[in-house]
C-alpha cells in the first residue's frame, strides 16, 4: 500500500479534492448568480465578499468558476463515459477476435490519431455546431480511437499466454474469458487511459470556448472565462487567474494520481540513496569482523553481504557473510539453485549488482604496478574508481547473450570500447586487426562480416563466443562466467566449455564459473564453492564434492540432479486398454490463398501415429520447434488438425510449461481453482468443498486459498496448475515440459507429487519433454523424436 | 521499393482526407449560394448563382472539380474576406511556419539535455523536481501559459508588447522576436511531454542487461549513457517527436489567437466562426496534409535506423 503514501498521491488526492468540493458546492450553492450583472461592481478586486474578484461585467468571478468547472467536469466525465464504453468494446472485439474487423477499425484509428485532437474537434464543431452537446458529442467521438487501440494492444499482449489458452481448455466460453479472465488484467492501463482522456477532454473544451466555439455564453465555461477576461489583462487579472488556476489544479491533480499507477511519478527512488541505506543497515545488524590479512590470493571475498531493498520496510538480505579466495590461474566455481545469491556475489565483485542492491564486505584484487604487488581494497569503490579495474583486471561474461550485447550498436564498436574507453590511443588499423585476432581466437573465422554485424544477425553461439572474445581483449586476470552456457543448447554448451577452458590454459586466467548444473561445473572447475540460501555451505576439491559430499543440502542437490526413478514405482495396469488412438495426424501453418495457390505452409506433424493405454506415463522426447507442443494442443483441442483424427477415451486436463504465464495473475487460488467448476454451475458450497480437497492433495496447506497468484512461488505455481487441471477430473493429463523452468530440487518434488496423483486418481499421462533424463525417470513408455 | 510503397499509402490517406473533407462540409446545412446573397434574395436569384456556382452539379461531379481546383491551388473565394483563398493561405503560412519551426527548436534545445540528466541521475533531488516540474507543466494549458507570459513577459517585465505582432514581411527579426514568447509557451507544455517520455525510455532501458554488459567494459555512466542507452531509446523518442510536430500545429491554432499572430490558425478559427466553408476546407487539407507527411517521413526514418 506503499502508493498511497506516495508525495504524488497525496498531492493529486489533494488537488483533485479542492477541485471536486468547488463543484459539488457549486452543484449545492452559488454565493451569488454567476450570470447576474452588476454595474457597481465592475473589475472588483478580490474581497471578503468576492474572493476571486469581478469580472469586467460586475458578476462575482467565484461563482462563475464553480459553474464554469461543473461544466468542465462534467464534460470531461461525459466524454470518458461515451468513449470509454465504445472505445472499450471495439478495441475488445478489434483484439480478441482480430481478423478483416480488427484491420479496418485500426486503419480508420491511425488515421483519427495521426490528427491533432483540436483540429478534428473544431471540424466536428463545424459540422455539429457549437454548444455543450456537441461538444460533448465531438470529444466522445475523438477519444474512441485512443482508448480501443490501448485496450486492443492490451489484449493481444494477454492473448498467447497460458492462461488464456488454460481458460479455452477449461471450457470457459470467449466472452467470460474476455471479460472475467482478461479484462482484469488490463484494469490499471485501461484506468490510466481514462485519466488521459478526462484531462485532454476537459483541456480540449477549454480551448474550444476560449475560441468561441464550445459552450456558448451565457453559460459559465472556464475557456470562456479566460477569453472574456485576457482583454482586461492589465486591469482585473484575477478573472483570468483564478479559472486558470481551477483549471491545472483540476487536470495536474488527475495526472498526479494516473502517473502513480503508469509509473511515470516522482517518487522514483534515487539508487545512490537506496544503496548507501541499505549498506548502513548491513553495518548497522553485523558489526565489523576482523578481516583477515592480505593473501596471495588475485582475488579475496571476505564476509559478503548482500541485501535489496524491499518495499515493506527493511532491506531483504540475500547473501550472508560469504568469504572465498580466487587463486592465480585456479578455476573455482559457485554452485546453488536460482536465488542462492551465487550470481549476486558474483555481480558484487564487479560493483554491478541491480540499482537495488547493494554489498558490504571485503573484496581484494591483487594488483601490480610499479611499486611492486599489493591487494587494493575495493568494497568501498565507486562506480568511478572501479572503471579502472572493469573490463582491464576483471572482466565479465554473462548468462543471455542474446541480450547482454547492445542490439542498436555494430559487434566492432562494441568490442571496440574494450579496449578505447580508456586513455589509450589506437590506430584504426591497429584496432580492428586486434579485434579480428581476438575473434580468430574464440573461433570465429568470419570476421569481417561478424564486425560489421548487429547482434541480432548472429546465432546464441557465435554471441556468446564474441562475448568471451570481448572479456579476454585485455587479457584480465579475472575472468567471471555468470552461467555462461546455460540459454545454449547441449552441442554450443560443450564448444563453449572446450574454449574457455584453451583460453583459460593460454592465458592463465583465474575463473569464477557461476552454474546451476553440477554437471558443467564439475567438468571445468577445479574448487567449488555450494551455495543454499546465500551461505557458502560446502567448499572443497570439485572431485571430491562430487563423489563425497558432505553437508546434507550438496548431497540432495547431487541426489535431485541424478533423480528418483519414479516410472519403476508408479501403478501401471496390467492389461493393455488403449484410451487415446492417434491416426495420421497431419498439422500445418500457414496462410492458404484461395484459388490454390499457397504462398508458404509449414508442416509441423505428418502423419503422426499414437497410442496410448490406461495407466501408462508416454513420454515424447524432442528438441524444441519439433512439434511436441502442437501435439499436447491438439490432444487438449486447443488446436485443429489439418488432417487426421483424434479419438480419446476420456476427459482430458492439461499442464503447462510456464507456471508464471499460465495461472491468471489478477486472480486468487481458490477462484482459479473453483472456476472449472463454476462454469459448469455448481454451487458454491461444493466448489468450495473440492477444493478444501484439493489443496493438501497438491501440497498446499488451506491458506493458499486466499493467497494471489503473485504472491506464489514458481514450485507452488505448478502445483496449482496441476490442481486446476484436477478439478474437474480428467482421465488424462497431459503434461507439456511441466517442470522444465523449475529448479532441480524443485522439480523432484514436483515429479513426485505427479507420481502420487497418479497412482490416487487413476491417471494416464502423456509426458512432453526435452529433458531425456527426466523422461527416462519418470516415463514408462518413451518416444523420441 | 519501399520509398514508393510509403508514398502511394500517404498518397491514399490524402485522397480519403480530401473526400471525407468535402463530405463533412456537404452534409452542412446551409446553402452558399444563400450565404452569399443573404437571407433577402428571391427563390429565382438563388436558383440562378446556385447553377452559376454548380451547386447543382451531382456531388462527385463537385468533388472532382474542388480537388482539380486544390491541384491547382485553386480552392475558391473566401465569402468573408472575398480574396481568392489561396492568396490568404500564402499572405498567413510564413508565419505560422516561423512560429511552429521555432517551437519545435525550442522543444529540442530544452528537452534533450534535461531528458538526458534526468535519465542520469533518476531519483535525485533535481530528477524529483525536474518530473513535478514537467507533470505541473503539461497541466496547463497552452492558452493558458500563453496569458500567463504575456502578463508577466510581457506586461510585467516589459520584455515584449502582447498583440503588437509584426509579420514577416515587415522585418524578419522583430517578427522571430516576437515569435519567441508564443513559441515558448506552446514548446514548454510539449518539452515537458518530450522529457517525459525520454526520462522513460531511458529508465526503461537502463534495467536491460546491455547496460551491464557495457558498465563491466569500464565505461564510465556517461558513456553508458550516451553510446549505449540513447541509440537505443531514439528511436521512440523520433517517433513521439513525430506526435509532437503536428501537435504543435494543433497548439499554434490556439497560440496565434492568445497572441494576435496572423497565422493559419487564427484563419482558420475566425472561418469556421464565420461559416466560412471554403478557406476551413482548404485549411483543413492542408494541415491533413502536413501532418500526413510529416509522419511518413518520420516512421521512413525510424525504420531506417531500426535496421
Amino acid at each position: 500500500m506503499k502508493r498511497y503514501r506516495s508525495f504524488n498521491f497525496i498531492c493529486g488526492g489533494i488537488f483533485l479534492g479542492l477541485t471536486v468540493i468547488l463543484v459539488l458546492w457549486g452543484l449545492l450553492h452559488t454565493p451569488y448568480d454567476p450570470t447576474e450583472i452588476n454595474a457597481l461592481l465592475k473589475n472588483g478586486s478580490p474581497s471578503l465578499r468576492h474572493p476571486f474578484g469581478t469580472d469586467q461585467l460586475g458578476r462575482d468571478v467565484l461563482s462563475r468558476v464553480m459553474v464554469g468547472a461543473r461544466t468542465s467536469f462534467f464534460i470531461g466525465v461525459a466524454t470518458i463515459l461515451i468513449g470509454g464504453i465504445i472505445g472499450t468494446l471495439l478495441g475488445a472485439i478489434a483484439g480478441y477476435f482480430g481478423g478483416w474487423f480488427d484491420t479496418i477499425l485500426m486503419r480508420i484509428n491511425d488515421c483519427l490519431l495521426a490528427f491533432p485532437s483540436i483540429l478534428l474537434a473544431l471540424v466536428l464543431v463545424c459540422v455539429f455546431g457549437t454548444g455543450e452537446k456537441n461538444v460533448i458529442l465531438a470529444l466522445g467521438i475523438l477519444f474512441i480511437p485512443s482508448i480501443a487501440r490501448v485496450v486492443r494492444s492490451e489484449i493481444k499482449k494477454q492473448l498467447p499466454m497460458d492462461y488464456v489458452s488454460n481458460a479455452r481448455l477449461l471450457g470457459v466460453s470467449e466472452g467470460r474469458i474476455l471479460f472475467v479472465h482478461i479484462l482484469p488484467n488490463i484494469r490499471a492501463t485501461l484506468l490510466v487511459t481514462m485519466a488521459v482522456g478526462f484531462n485532454n477532454a476537459v483541456l480540449a473544451e477549454a480551448g474550444l470556448s476560449y475560441l468561441g466555439l464550445g459552450v456558448q455564453p451565457p453559460k459559465a465555461s472556464l475557456g470562456r472565462m479566460l477569453s472574456e477576461g485576457q482583454s482586461y489583462l492589465g486591469l482585473s487579472p484575477w478573472t483570468v487567474i483564478f479559472p486558470g488556476l481551477v483549471l491545472v489544479l483540476c487536470v495536474l491533480g488527475v495526472t498526479l494520481i494516473s502517473d502513480v499507477y503508469s509509473g511515470n511519478s516522482a517518487d522514483t527512488e534515487d539508487p545512490v540513496v537506496v544503496r548507501r541505506k541499505i549498506r548502513a543497515e548491513l553495518t548497522a545488524q553485523h558489526p565489523v569482523k576482523e578481516t583477515s590479512e592480505a593473501s596471495d590470493a588475485i582475488l579475496t571475498v571476505d564476509n559478503l553481504r548482500i541485501a535489496f531493498s524491499n518495499d515493506e520496510g527493511a532491506p531483504k538480505e540475500v547473501v550472508h557473510g560469504v568469504s572465498f579466495r580466487l587463486m592465480p590461474g585456479e578455476k573455482l566455481g559457485i554452485v546453488g539453485e536460482s536465488g542462492s545469491g551465487k550470481s549476486v556475489t558474483a555481480l558484487s565483485v564487479m560493483h554491478l549488482l541491480p540499482e537495488n542492491g547493494a554489498a558490504i564486505g571485503d573484496i581484494f584484487v591483487r594488483y601490480e604496478d610499479e611499486t611492486g604487488k599489493h591487494n587494493v581494497d575495493m568494497s568501498h569503490y565507486n562506480a568511478k574508481d572501479m572503471q579502472r579495474y572493469r573490463g582491464a583486471e576483471i572482466a565479465m561474461v554473462f548468462q543471455e547473450p542474446m541480450s547482454s550485447l547492445n542490439p542498436m550498436l555494430r559487434i566492432e564498436s562494441q568490442m571496440a570500447e574494450m579496449l578505447t574507453h580508456g586513455e589509450e590511443q589506437w590506430e584504426k588499423e591497429a584496432l580492428k586487426a586486434r579485434l579480428t585476432e581476438a575473434l580468430l581466437e574464440v573461433d570465429l573465422t568470419d570476421t569481417e562480416r561478424i564486425l560489421s554485424s548487429y547482434p541480432e544477425m548472429l546465432s546464441g553461439g557465435q554471441r556468446q563466443r564474441i562475448m568471451i572474445a570481448m572479456a579476454m581483449l585485455n587479457h584480465p586476470k579475472v575472468l567471471i562466467c555468470d552461467e555462461p552456457t546455460t540459454a545454449l543448447d547441449a552441442e554450443t554448451q560443450e564448444q563453449i566449455l572446450v574454449l574457455l577452458n584453451r583460453l583459460q590454459r593460454k592465458y592463465g586466467t583465474a575463473i569464477l564459473f557461476i552454474s546451476h548444473d553440477l554437471s558443467v561445473v564439475e567438468r571445468i572447475c577445479d574448487r567449488v564453492l555450494v551455495f543454499y540460501n546465500g551461505v557458502s555451505v560446502e567448499e572443497g576439491a570439485a572431485k571430491e564434492i562430487f563423489n563425497a559430499p558432505k553437508e546434507a543440502y550438496t548431497k540432495r542437490l547431487i541426489a535431485a540432479a541424478k533423480g528418483a526413478e519414479h516410472a519403476e514405482h508408479m501403478e501401471v495396469p496390467k492389461e493393455e486398454e488403449p484410451i487415446v488412438r492417434v491416426t495420421d495426424l497431419s498439422v500445418s501453418f500457414g496462410r492458404k490463398r484461395k484459388g490454390g495457390v499457397t504462398s508458404y505452409r509449414t508442416n509441423v506433424l505428418k502423419n503422426y501415429n499414437l497410442t496410448v493405454n490406461r495407466g501408462e506415463v508416454y513420454g515424447i522426447v524432442g528438441r524444441s520447434g519439433s512439434g511436441k507442443s502442437t501435439l499436447a494442443k491438439c490432444l487438449c483441442g486447443l488446436m485443429k488438425p489439418t488432417a487426421g483424427t483424434i479419438a480419446i477415451d476420456g476427459k482430458v486436463g492439461m499442464v503447462f510449461q510456464d507456471p508464471y504465464g499460465s495461472l491468471n495473475p489478477a486472480k486468487t487460488v481458490q477462484w482459479l481453482l473453483e472456476e472449472p467448476l463454476r462454469i459448469h454451475k455448481v454451487p458454491k458450497e461444493e466448489r468450495e468443498a473440492r477444493v478444501r480437497e484439493m489443496l493438501p492433495a497438491i501440497g498446499l496447506s488451506e491458506e493458499y486459498g486466499r493467497r494471489r497468484v503473485t504472491e506464489l512461488s514458481g514450485g507452488q505455481r505448478q502445483r496449482v496448475a496441476i490442481g486446476i487441471a484436477l478439478m474437474h477430473k480428467p482421465d488424462i493429463l497431459v503434461l507439456d515440459e511441466p517442470v522444465s523452468a523449475l529448479d532441480v530440487t524443485v522439480q523432484e518434488q514436483i515429479l513426485s507429487l505427479l507420481a502420487d496423483l497418479h497412482d490416487r486418481y487413476k491417471l494416464t499421462y502423456i509426458f512432453i519433454t526435452h529433458d531425456r533424463e527426466v523422461m527416462r525417470r519418470f516415463a514408462t513408455k518413451t518416444e523420441v523424436w | 521499393m519501399k520509398a514508393v510503397k510509403k508514398g502511394l499509402s500517404m498518397l491514399a490517406a490524402i485522397l480519403v482526407l480530401s473526400f471525407v473533407t468535402f463530405l463533412a462540409f456537404e452534409i452542412l446545412p446551409g446553402d452558399a449560394a444563400v450565404t452569399k446573397l443573404g437571407t433577402n434574395a428571391t427563390p429565382e436569384q438563388i436558383e440562378a448563382l446556385r447553377e452559376e456556382m454548380g451547386l447543382n452539379d451531382p456531388f462527385l461531379v463537385r468533388y472532382g472539380r474542388w480537388m482539380g481546383g486544390a491541384c491547382t491551388g485553386d480552392f475558391g473565394m473566401s465569402n468573408r474576406y472575398g480574396r481568392p483563398v489561396s492568396e490568404l493561405f500564402l499572405q498567413m503560412l510564413p508565419n505560422t511556419l516561423l512560429l511552429a519551426g521555432l517551437s519545435f527548436l525550442l522543444i529540442l534545445i530544452i528537452a534533450f539535455p534535461v531528458g538526458l540528466l534526468c535519465g542520469r541521475y533518476p531519483g535525485s533531488i533535481g530528477d524529483r523536481t525536474g518530473v513535478f516540474l514537467n507533470q505541473t507543466l503539461m497541466a496547463i494549458p497552452s492558452f493558458f501559459l500563453g496569458i500567463l507570459i504575456s502578463v508577466v513577459l510581457g506586461l510585467g517585465l516589459k520584455l515584449f508588447t502582447p498583440g503588437a505582432f509584426v509579420p514577416y514581411d515587415q522585418g524578419l527579426g522583430a517578427c522571430l522576436s516576437y515569435l519567441f514568447f508564443p513559441a515558448l509557451a506552446i514548446a514548454l507544455p510539449k518539452a515537458a511531454m518530450t522529457i517525459r517520455f525520454l526520462r522513460s525510455a531511458l529508465l526503461g532501458e537502463r534495467r536491460k542487461e546491455y547496460v551491464r554488459t557495457a558498465r563491466s567494459k569500464g565505461l564510465g555512466e556517461w558513456e553508458v549513457l550516451v553510446k549505449h542507452l540513447l541509440p537505443n531509446a531514439l528511436a521512440a523518442t523520433v517517433t513521439f517527436l513525430g506526435v509532437i510536430l503536428s501537435e504543435i500545429v494543433a497548439g499554434s491554432i490556439v497560440i496565434e489567437q492568445v497572441f494576435g499572430i496572423n497565422g493559419i490558425g487564427r484563419l482558420l478559427v475566425s472561418s469556421v466562426a464565420n461559416r466560412d466553408f471554403n478557406v476551413v476546407q482548404a485549411l483543413v487539407l492542408y494541415i491533413g496534409i502536413v501532418v500526413i507527411v510529416l509522419n511518413g517521413v518520420i516512421e521512413s526514418l525510424v525504420q531506417k535506423e531500426g535496421e
